[in-house]
């Protein structure tokens, strides 16, 4: 199931147990508890709602996470790997017992690339649910603009005894707006930020006008239109939960029912009576057009009498009662938490490691044994040394000498991300273990491993123990082809040109040149002809649509893009006579159809003095073809 | 009936009719109301003729009869603005605007006899503290 799915599913359904407690319990606690605790019971079912927080160990992640018992695998006839006879993705028939014991293995990344129905499903219902949330909110969010809108248009300022009655109420504090308004008929409180209150443009006596700004600041105090919206955005989010609607309304009422709680907490009975009076009075004033009043009455007849009611029982709560009220909310914060949601930080098995070089697929690495702890459990998985895997054209990157390749547990940067450092590092030649001084060490970048090709031609097989913190450690094992960049001399000897100046021929070299990696092509030439030292400049750009994995812009020699540019630079000071430097310069994107020099932020300048230090006489090459090829193989 | 009901049952179409009467100013006859009408819509002299029908037995039109029938508008523009308005916030104060708000009281109506049900209902006992 997609994680977003079960996220959301175990959020919902957390939240529904605790609902269902509550309701269960309601028959009991409804007259005993204080109103204000199980309004506040609702709001910690609220945040179970909406917030993702988890425990590695609750129930939830257990439920969601914790059934795919992880498949331990052994191989009790583990083969001794013998050195020479090892096998790599060359040698095409195996052994097979040492097929067998890696099924298992196989099967693992495999199961990967299998995109069945169950999976699609799973894709779409996150888009189905993201829709309804959009839906919902938007309804929800311009519905209400709306109404700020118009309510602000039929605003008319309060009268001075209004305004003089709320700042004795409020002992001075002055944070609330006070308005009236011509259209509106039950006097409420907007805002969260620049909280008004808007009372309709009915002469209320000083008792009325008195109860009801009571009640209105007593919600302001409480935050109980911050209340409301978490209501709405959990209700928008868990609109495909019918419980949802159930555990709205009875929030709402709560809500009333401790804010009327807290009005007449120090009132006198008579007092008490008069804001009950106010209430009825003012839902008798209340006018109503005609045409919104198909819908049944019965509800708001019975939440008004539950108010009354709730207004007349009211007393002082013993102090066992609240020591009670405060267990019971401590109880139940701590089973929000131990319910817990499904967010699977935890997984059985390891994550896959990708292998992704410059315009490649990434390709997927096989997974080798690992220890690994999932749950409070370990598990271990046994198997064949990754250098004696059988790998496949999924597990094998092709690269050009040198060229960088980055590994790392995402596939093309999509996915969950894991940190890891490296235990072990090796990289086999036909069977044999290159040693360590040979080797361009491996370099974190962006928490992925940048790792370099050889410069020698072959195959090599990577395997590689990565420790992931507080989880395990794991081995893997990958192949990389590393091929050195093809220069087809007879056809580039063709072009073969004393003067630099000669335009056509020397761009028909360069552009026959091998690029560094599939990420680039040859686009411009330039040359310096008027005095010595002639130069050359050679151009390249980003392909179309093209993306670039591994560092860039390149600042050392110890690359491939240095490597090939070294030898391009060799064929050109023998294939054009009078060269005397040549400069190689690169941009991270395309040109718009002509040369602009400033774009191009990754230059390599080789003279022809240099390259005859490194490789000898040019001349004697450049007579030889063959020679010149040898030189460049190597 | 009150004028928030006169109001209430007046259709969008009859609205456009409505329209011509109050830019007017005074009663005019069908002719008028027709030629009027012909600019901005498409309707025939018979549904005209049926919207403004329908405007009287509402009430919200007087027709007198001279030498022809004279239609005149018995509500103001100022006065069916202010009741759309009115509608307007009540129906989206009982949508979703509710929601977002912390309000008195819901927003449904009861009648006379919850009312005084809740009256008797609701007696504060005096020994209560």
């Amino acid at each position: 199931m997609n994680e977003t799915v079960k996220l959301l599913l175990s959020l919902s359904l957390s939240g529904s147990i605790l609902a269902m407690l509550i309701f269960t319990l309601k028959p009991f606690t409804k007259h005993k508890l204080s109103k204000s605790i199980q309004y506040y019971i609702w709001i910690v079912v609220l945040l179970r709602l909406i917030l993702p927080f988890s425990f590695e160990t609750s129930i939830m992640n257990e439920l969601f996470y914790g059934n795919q018992t992880p498949v331990v695998e052994t191989s009790k006839s583990k083969v001794q790997p013998v050195v020479g006879t090892a096998q790599n993705i060359s040698n095409s028939n195996s052994l097979p017992n040492a097929q067998e014991n890696l099924t298992n293995v196989v099967n693992n990344a495999g199961a990967y690339h299998d995109i069945n129905f169950h999976e699609l499903f799973n894709q779409y219902s996150v888009y189905i649910w993201l829709l309804g949330v959009i839906i919902a909110l938007m309804v929800n969010i311009t519905g209400y603009a709306k109404f700020l809108k118009y309510l602000r248009q039929s605003n008319i300022s309060a009268t001075n005894r209004d305004k003089e009655m709320l700042v004795t109420l409020l002992n001075g504090r002055n944070n609330v707006r006070l308005v009236r308004n011509r259209f509106l008929n039950i006097p409420m409180l907007i805002g969260v930020i620049r909280p008004c209150i808007i009372i309709p443009d009915i002469n209320f006596n000083e008792i009325q006008l008195k109860n009801i700004l009571l009640h209105e600041i007593i919600h302001l105090k409480r935050f109980d239109i911050l209340g409301k919206w978490l209501i709405m955005i959990a209700t928008s989010i868990h609109w495909f939960n019918p419980l949802m609607y159930f555990i709205k309304k009875d929030i709402n009422n709560s809500c009333e029912l401790a804010c009327d709680e807290a009005v007449i907490k120090n009132l006198s009975p008579s007092e008490k009576q008069d804001y009950g009076d106010t209430l009825i009075s003012v839902v008798a004033r209340h006018k109503y057009p005609t045409g919104i009043l198909q819908v049944t009455m019965l509800d708001e007849k019975s939440g008004l009498k539950e108010r009354l009611v709730a207004i007349m029982k009211h007393s002082r709560k013993s102090k066992k009662v609240i020591i009670l009220s405060v267990i019971l909310l401590g109880c139940l914060i701590f089973g929000a938490l131990y319910l817990g949601a499904g967010v699977g930080t935890g997984k059985n098995t390891p994550p896959y490691i990708y292998v992704n070089a410059e315009n490649q697929g990434a390709k997927v690495a096989r997974m080798g044994i690992y220890s690994w702890k999932y749950n409070g459990e370990n598990i271990e998985a046994d198997s064949d040394d990754p250098k004696n895997f059988k790998y496949k054209l999924d597990n094998s990157i092709s690269v050009k000498t040198g060229q960088q390749f980055v590994i790392g547990t995402q596939k093309l940067k999509k996915g969950k991300k894991y940190n890891f450092s490296i235990e072990e590092i090796s990289e086999y030649k036909d069977g044999k273990i290159i040693l360590q001084d040979k080797r361009v060490p491996a370099s974190f970048v962006n928490g992925d491993l940048g790792m370099t090709a050889s410069q020698d031609a072959g195959e090599y097989i990577y395997t590689l123990r990565l420790n992931f913190k507080d989880r395990g450690i794991v081995s893997y094992g990958f192949v990389v082809k590393v091929a050195t960049p093809t220069y087809n001399l007879t056809e580039i000897s063709k072009y073969k040109t004393p003067y630099v100046g000669d335009n056509s021929k020397v761009s028909a070299i360069a552009n026959q040149l091998p690029v560094p990696d599939n990420y680039f092509k040859q686009q411009y030439i330039s040359m310096v002809t008027e005095k010595k030292p002639y130069k050359l400049n050679v151009f390249y750009e980003a392909k179309k649509g093209a993306s670039h994995i591994s560092e860039w812009p390149i600042v050392d020699h110890n690359n491939a893009t240095y490597s090939i540019m070294n030898k391009n630079a060799l064929v050109l000071f023998c294939m054009i006579d009078n060269l005397d430097e040549v400069t190689f310069a690169f941009r991270d994107s395309q040109s718009d159809g002509k040369l602009d020099d400033s774009k191009y932020d990754t230059t390599f300048t080789f003279t022809r003095a240099s390259i005859e230090k490194q490789y000898g006489d040019i001349s004697v090459l450049a007579g030889k073809l063959d020679l010149l090829q040898n030189v460049l193989s190597k | 009936m009150d004028m928030s009901t006169l109001v209430s049952k007046i259709t969008d179409s009859e609205v456009e009719v409505m329209r011509v009467l109050w830019e007017a100013g005074y009663e005019l006859p069908i002719s008028d109301i027709r030629r009027t009408l012909e600019q901005t819509s498409k309707w025939k002299t018979s549904t005209i003729k049926t919207l403004l029908r329908r405007l009287c037995d509402k009430g919200v039109v007087l027709a007198t009869k001279k030498e022809v029938f004279y239609y005149k508008s018995l509500v103001s523009e100022a006065e069916y603005n202010e009741y759309t308005t009115q509608n307007l916030i009540n129906r989206l104060y009982s949508g979703s605007a509710k929601k977002l708000v912390a309000s008195l009281l819901g927003s449904k109506k009861l009648d006379d006899a919850d009312i005084e049900e809740l009256r008797n209902l609701f007696k504060v006992d005096d020994r209560d503290e």
